[in-house]
């Protein structure tokens, strides 16, 4: 190991590890060279410049988020006698059926999105090695649906989806079966919307990843080649664990915003047929919007919040057994 | 030192102020004053745009207030309106759909006695548009346009699978037989529909069935709706009608690839439809069913809101927005078919359409206006949700009109 590190050209990965510590000691002495007479002066100009910032957030973040709270123990139609309703939004939208309903539909397209994503991403972005000739090319390829607006998308998905649409036109010429019409069959409208959200949204994961693999030392890489890992061992052993917290983080986020899925469905299906596509912000978005009980409305918003909540509490408590910092 | 804090401060407030600034700007409908009026307008695009920036110019060349259009999409418009009128913020003239009036009665003035006042003669109005702009017998807008709902078909293609043209006041039975024709060509004559005027049109020609009693109220598990849409099954189940997609635009396109024969519309979309196809454009009634002709009409006009602050200027401009010499310039462009009966002529002549005049004449006898009510924009998201289920045949119209019941509580 010793004998072949020095021929290779010194890159990037390899020097790493010695760039936090430089780092860390300039800090250090910066601090120590400063400290005393004027602490105030740098501690107000943060303030400064802060400043801007928190008040944005205090006004378009916090305000919004406590009136929610406070909308929520009401009965608020957008027009008309606003009254304190204690729980009764809560109580009316655990007895609602509906609601029910939208939250396993949320949970399902959790289940199936999630790891769809993940491991398409994943997959993409092992394969991407700066080995593959123009990984570039592909990897701009592969972002484009990311880039791309929703609502194009979904104008293309709906070409394919459609009875004498690509899918069903080519079944029927090539096999002469007729595909399912997905978007209003209540067995694959669902499964419909995660295949296109799937598309649409992996290539932000798989720039992440391709770029935390890119980082992985490459010492690390070789010497478990030299110890005779093959490829998938070498992945699985050597450089998972290394890209585990981007894994994380990745998850994580993955998990948040697909708990929040609005615009596939209401745009391919607007949560029909019946109500096999309809989630918690569709239906958030209709009772405000629709039948317009903001108040009911924001019981759900913060029903929401805190299966969100939960979900990546759970995620942080578990990430100890998986997730590896360095 | 304190030079710097200074700094700070003022820049933390100057930066502050710019963004509340920045926030009451952006809301010119709470700066209306006697000159100058906001009007809300649903605007699907620049050439919609400049032909209602023309209504809007109009206005103030008679010497009335400044108006200054505040458009959006139509499908947010509803949402973004009712959100605006809560707020506290809401533009003096509003534009509103007939079938929609009963929904903002809260937030609209009668305007009954500022016509009286002006010396408005409503009597030059269609008296069907007018009707539509009335709830519990008040009037709340002047209408600009109405019509009809009616059927647009395919000439070249019922010539094709040589089936009968269809004549206005045509019954079902002729309607079916055509629909044989079109299903020995492998065609379906219907592209199916869920978009609720257009489904409650056919269902009403087809058997009289309706979800919206004459008087307003609520009745979604009526049976003769019910069975409409195990009607409108059957025809999909024939192959005589496409599949119904949740995607409001889904008939449209399917009628001008020429994918379907037929499809219900309004005279409102005559003339885009026209220019849109490479086939000849025929137009004609619903089929009459068991109740003989019948069909709903919608129409949309202005009006004003009650947290205005001057309603006389503002029913002034509305007053020049539907004047027959802007409703006449409208026609000619083909934009909707005026309201005034003066103006009709003219968009005849621009649309020249054969066989138009006689059948929206027939059509306009046969039609009541759709009622509005309060829950009608959730009623329109639940059938797209659930009557698609109900004409692809996965559900029974029963079934389906009970978990819409349900749902409308």
């Amino acid at each position: 190991m010793t004998s072949v590190m020095p021929l290779r050209p010194p890159r990037g990965p390899e020097h790493r590890p010695g760039r936090k510590p430089a780092a860390a000691d300039r800090a250090a002495g910066a601090r120590r060279g400063s400290g005393g007479p004027e602490p105030g002066r740098r501690s107000w100009w943060g303030a400064v410049f802060a400043g801007p910032h928190s008040v944005g957030l205090a006004i378009f973040t916090l305000l919004p988020i406590v009136a929610s709270l406070v909308v929520s123990f009401m009965s608020w139609p957008m027009v008309g006698e606003r009254s304190w309703v204690g729980l009764g939004n809560y109580s009316d939208l655990f007895s609602d059926p509906v609601f029910r309903t939208v939250i396993l539909n949320t949970v399902g397209f959790v289940v199936l999105y999630v790891p769809l994503n993940l491991m398409i991403s994943l997959g993409l972005a092992a394969w991407l090695t700066p080995r593959i000739r123009h990984r570039h090319v592909f990897r701009v390829l592969f972002f484009i649906p990311t880039v791309t607006p929703i609502v194009a998308n979904v104008v293309v998905w709906r070409m394919l989806y459609e009875p004498g649409g690509l899918i069903d036109a080519t079944l029927d010429s090539t096999v002469g079966v007729q595909a399912p019409n997905f978007l209003v069959d209540e067995n694959w409208a669902m499964l419909a919307i995660v295949a296109m959200s799937v598309w649409q949204g992996f290539g932000y994961n798989m720039l992440l990843f391709s770029a935390a693999l890119d980082a992985v030392p490459e010492n690390l890489v070789e010497a478990a080649q030299l110890d005779g890992a093959n490829a998938w061992q070498t992945f699985w052993r050597v450089k998972f664990p290394a890209i585990s917290p981007t894994i994380f983080f990745g998850t994580m986020m993955t998990l948040i915003t697909s708990f929040q899925v609005f615009a596939q469905p209401f745009l391919l299906t607007k949560g029909g047929p019946g109500t096999s596509t309809e989630t918690l912000v569709q239906y958030i978005y209709n009772t405000g919007f629709q039948v317009q009980q903001l108040g009911l409305a924001s019981a759900g918003a913060w029903v929401l919040f805190v299966i969100i909540l939960g979900v990546t509490a759970v995620q942080f408590l578990g990430q100890k057994r998986w997730v590896h910092y360095e | 030192m304190r030079r710097r804090l200074t700094l700070g401060v003022i820049s933390v407030a100057t930066i502050t102020g710019l963004m509340l600034t920045g926030c009451s700007s952006g809301t010119d409908a709470a700066s209306q004053t006697e000159d100058s009026l906001v009007w809300s307008m649903w605007i699907s695009g620049s050439e919609d745009q400049a032909a209602w920036q023309e209504v809007a110019d109009a206005v103030s060349a008679e010497g009335g207030p400044e108006v200054t259009i505040q458009g959006s999409p139509f499908t947010d418009y509803w949402t973004k309106l009712r959100t605006q009128l809560s707020a506290g913020d809401a533009p003096c003239i509003v534009s509103i759909q007939s079938l929609r009036a009963a929904n903002f009665t809260d937030v609209l003035m009668p305007i009954d006695s500022l016509a009286e006042e002006a010396g408005v003669d409503l009597s030059e109005f269609d008296e069907t548009a007018l009707d539509g702009m009335r709830v519990d017998g008040d009037l709340y807008a002047l209408p600009y346009d109405t019509g009809p709902v009616v059927m647009f078909y395919n000439q070249d293609l019922f010539e094709e699978v040589g089936a009968e043209p269809p004549r206005p006041g045509w019954t079902l039975d002729d309607f079916e037989a055509a629909a044989a024709r079109f299903a020995e060509a492998g065609t379906p004559i219907l592209a199916s529909s869920v978009e609720d005027l257009f489904v409650e049109s056919l269902i009403l020609g087809y058997n009289g069935g309706r979800v919206i009693a004459e008087d307003g109220g609520l009745d979604a598990t009526d049976p003769g709706f019910a069975e409409g849409l195990d009607w409108m099954s059957s025809l999909v189940d024939a192959g005589q009608a496409t599949q119904a997609s949740s995607e409001a635009s889904a008939d449209d396109n399917a009628y001008v690839n020429g994918q379907a024969g037929m499809y219900i519309d309004g005279p409102w979309s005559l003339l885009t439809q026209k220019s849109r196809v490479d086939f000849t454009l025929g137009v004609t009634t619903i089929p009459a069913g068991t109740t003989g002709p019948s069909t709903f009409s919608a129409g949309s006009g202005f009006g004003v809101s009650k947290e205005c602050a001057h309603p006389d200027r503002a029913f002034e401009a509305i007053r020049t927005m539907t004047s027959e010499q802007v409703l006449t310039s409208l026609a000619e462009q083909g934009r909707a078919f005026p309201s005034r009966t003066a103006a009709q002529q003219t968009w005849y002549d621009s649309a020249d359409i054969e066989g138009a005049q006689e059948v929206l004449t027939a059509a306009q006898q046969a039609s009541t206006p759709l009622p509005g009510n309060r829950q009608s924009d959730q009623l329109a998201q639940l059938l797209t949700q659930y009557a698609v289920q109900a004409v692809n045949g996965q559900r029974s119209g029963a079934e389906t009109m009970e978990s819409i019941a349900g749902q409308l509580g």
